[in-house]
């Protein structure tokens, strides 16, 4: 379980993000962190990979503080971010060196990964692509098979056919025992794998429920419903 | 997840290490590609201008060695400052800080590439260049004597103590690595500035402050010394804490490590202010608890005064047949001033090195029971109340700085301005004017200030020496080796020559050249010989050869009427 308990974080010039914010994410899920802009989801992602040191509260997995950034926590927590940089290296050698600090890291996993993006390990990270590098970097990353998987807008720099193949590999990857927490405005990209969605703004939670709670007919259309909370929550003020 | 070793982790440390120089490899060799390039052309430079057939020696090491010193200087800190390299911008450092190593580890990893890796890197390239060097130039001019550029301290061909120069470069290079982890952006270039303000700052603290610096004693020199060595792990800690507190979004805020960071450099800056004002403004006491060089060490120049009652002969009592005159290049010398009353009537020693006692009108005066009890080639007597006097300096400029321990206890820096290789242990007597007796062995000597007194005797082998003006009704000279009369008046003067068995030219007294000494009546008495006494100034001489030897004198320049008397 990874638990947010009472977080508060502000930046210096832009003031409170989070304040006394508390969730929790419950292995099994596939999360969506929806917000308008500047609600905080790319900080917060930061602060669920302890990358980030709140001004008070915690964020614990398993009960441990990932602020601390121990091995116990980051061996199980994986984080891909919006912007990134692989080495000038080739996969295999970037799989050699790094693949050792992750003990449930499967190769023939990471190879499926990479089929469903249409890619093989038989390629130099220097010479890729922004979406090739993307798709390469979270193949990796749940190959990896950290208990928690964050991703701030995995679908930026995905060509059409590969926001496709990307709601395929985050069903092929997602298990029992997974926390993946997708950070993404293009809802439309990933609407249809997300299991339970968090809606903040102002570090107030405008929604915490699953997917099939909000939509029980099945049609869902996230970006409906963001408009509409973000409306109601104008007319309350 | 238990599993899990949240402390140090040496197979998880070397993978990180691994990861770390596997990613980095292509620009790590081009580096390396780029610095021995450089070395080449250096080696190349040098030798094409320094060698020919006309030359023996090696002319283009000390060139070679500034050469190294510096580019190591520089490419160690530009290295230092890459401390966070593939962490610096935001896209790099969420891998960077998330990776599931300690922080410690990641940081020992990043640091050892960046220091001692870097350093191990730089000296196999220097030899290698060197070897090319030494091989190629010593293939063609056979005859020169080629050296491999040192960087241990004193070799044997490069008397250059180079410790100074390995603590500069850990020092800056340390500062460096600080500021890779305080300033994320144009670290180098930041710290370069930093470290450019902290220099002049000291430069203008020096010129304003430190211009009445003594430097060769000087206490702060040393503790800046050991301050700067035990900075350079402790600033290896500030960059640790520093990258300990590293976040994904960097705001500067005066917390944590960044307070530790800014005091640090504070606190140095504090630290050798304090000490170049506090000395500068004179201030500053020197302490007998001051550093040893080591436990052997004896300070000559740490002196203590006693209250003595006035005083009629002074002695040298001592049982000990160590000859610490030329086994230690040490001599002892009776400096006696004469005061007006008795209650000024003193004794001034250094009492690690001598003891003094009086007995009755008595002075006695031997080698401390502590030295006495040294096995003498141990031996270690320091200059200077710090223990670290430029002694050839002081030789040169006749000027020593010592200090005295009074009798109110309060300790005084006192200035010598009498100072050479004959005098460097002093006994200074301050007693009433009188008759006065001085009984020493060899290598001993006597100086006589300013005052006015009846009679002196010398009995001594070693020099006398009248370091002012001077009125004496008598004074008698046994055996005395050397003789400064330099300003003296006196009524009579008796030069007893004593011809040693042992050493024939023991018995020969030498006369310093002096145009301002007068003395009325000389009567010199036995056998040896008695040189440049035509130099000094007098009304009459009598000679008195003994019966058993030959006394030789010459007289030049002999202007006036002059009666040479034999002896009847």
């Amino acid at each position: 379980m990874l638990e947010i308990d009472n977080l508060t974080f502000a930046y210096k010039k832009s003031g409170n993000i989070f304040e006394k914010f508390s969730a929790n994410f419950a292995p099994g899920h596939i999360y969506g962190l929806l917000g308008p802009n500047g609600a905080g989801k790319s900080t917060l992602l930061y602060l669920m990979a302890g990358l980030l040191r709140p001004q008070s509260g915690l964020v614990m997995l398993d009960g441990c503080d990932v602020r601390k950034r121990r091995p116990e926590t980051t061996t199980d927590i994986f984080i891909v971010p919006d912007e990134y940089e692989l080495p000038r290296v080739s996969l295999s050698e970037y799989i050699r060196v790094n693949s050792v600090f992750y003990p449930r890291f499967s190769y023939d996993d990471l190879k499926r990964y990479l089929s469903v993006f249409g890619m093989n390990e038989d390629v130099n990270l220097g010479n890729l692509s922004l979406g090739q590098g993307k798709k390469v970097y979270m193949s990796f990353a749940m190959a990896t098979h950290t208990r928690v998987l964050l991703m701030d807008e995995p679908t930026n720099g995905l060509d059409i056919p590969g926001k496709a193949q990307f709601r395929q590999f985050l069903s092929e990857g997602h298990t029992s025992d997974s926390i993946f927490v997708v950070s993404t405005h293009q809802v439309k990209d990933i609407e249809q794998v997300l299991e339970h969605i968090v809606m903040f703004d102002d570090s107030e939670i405008l929604a915490n429920a699953d997917i099939k709670s909000i939509f029980p007919d099945g049609n869902v259309d996230l970006e409906r419903f963001f408009n509409e909370r973000i409306n109601q929550k104008m007319a309350q003020q | 997840m238990s599993n899990i070793n949240n402390n140090f982790s040496f197979s998880r440390f070397g993978a990180y290490l691994n990861k770390l120089l596997v990613e980095r490899w292509r620009t790590s060799v081009m580096r390396v590609g780029i610095l021995f390039g450089s070395m080449l052309m250096i080696e190349f430079l040098v030798s094409i201008s320094s060698y020919d057939n006309h030359t023996s020696s090696d002319r283009g090491f000390e060139i070679l060695f500034v050469c190294y010193a510096i580019s190591l200087l520089v490419s160690g800190s530009i290295f230092a400052s890459d401390l966070m390299s593939g962490a610096r911008r935001k896209a790099e450092r969420i891998s960077a800080l998330a990776f599931p190593v300690t922080p410690f580890e990641n940081w020992l990893a990043r640091w050892v590439i960046c220091v001692p890796l870097y350093l191990v890197t730089y000296l196999v390239c220097m030899y290698a260049a060197e070897t090319l060097r030494v091989v190629l130039v010593g293939s063609v001019f056979p005859q020169i004597e080629l050296h491999f550029v040192p960087i241990f301290a004193y070799s044997n061909f490069l008397d250059w103590d180079l410790s100074p120069a390995w603590l500069l470069y850990f020092w800056v290079t340390a500062v460096y690595v600080v500021g890779s982890v305080f300033f994320m952006r144009r670290p180098t270039l930041k710290t370069t500035m930093l470290l450019f303000l902290m220099f002049w700052g000291g430069s203008l603290t020096l010129f304003l402050g430190g211009r009445h610096l003594d430097y060769s004693y000087s206490l702060l020199i040393r503790s800046l010394y050991w301050f700067a060595w035990l900075s350079v792990p402790f600033l290896w800690w500030l960059s640790y804490l520093g990258f300990k507190d590293l976040e994904v979004i960097d705001e500067f805020s005066f917390k944590r490590s960044k307070v530790w960071i800014v005091g640090y450099f504070v606190c140095a800056l504090v630290v050798a202010n304090v000490g170049i004002w506090g000395q500068a403004l004179g201030d500053a006491k020197f302490s007998y608890d001051d550093v040893a060089e080591d436990g052997k060490g004896f300070y000559l120049d740490r002196t203590i005064e006693k209250r003595i009652a006035p005083v009629t002969v002074i002695a040298y009592n001592d049982s000990s047949n160590a000859d610490y005159s030329s086994d230690n290049n040490i001599a002892f010398t009776v400096e006696v001033n004469y005061v007006n009353d008795a209650s000024q009537c003193s004794v001034i020693y250094p009492d690690e090195v001598l003891k003094v006692w009086q007995k009755d009108n008595v002075l006695y005066y031997a080698l401390s029971d502590s030295v006495q009890t040294n096995d003498g080639y141990y031996l270690n007597f320091l200059y200077g109340p710090d223990g670290k006097a430029d002694v050839d300096e002081a030789v040169s400029n006749g000027k020593i700085v010592y200090q005295v321990k009074g009798i109110d206890g309060k300790v005084r820096k006192v200035l010598d301005r009498n100072y050479d290789e004959r005098n460097k242990a002093r006994i200074i007597v301050n007693t009433l004017p009188g008759s006065l007796v001085v009984n020493q062995p060899a290598g001993h000597n006597v100086y006589i200030g300013t005052g006015k007194t009846r009679s002196i005797t010398v009995n001594s082998k070693g020099e006398l020496k009248f370091t002012s003006a001077f009125k004496l009704d008598s004074l008698v000279l046994n055996d005395v080796y050397r003789v400064d009369l330099n300003s003296a008046q006196i009524n009579v003067m008796k030069v007893q020559l004593g011809l040693d068995p042992e050493n024939e030219y023991a018995g020969d007294t030498e006369f310093v050249p002096t145009d301002k000494a007068m003395v009325n009546h000389v009567e010199v008495v036995g056998s040896g010989e008695i040189s440049q006494i035509d130099d000094v100034r007098f009304k009459r001489l009598v000679l008195l050869p003994s019966k058993d030897g030959n006394l030789n004198i010459e007289l030049k320049n002999v202007k006036r009427k002059m009666v040479v008397q034999g002896q009847e």
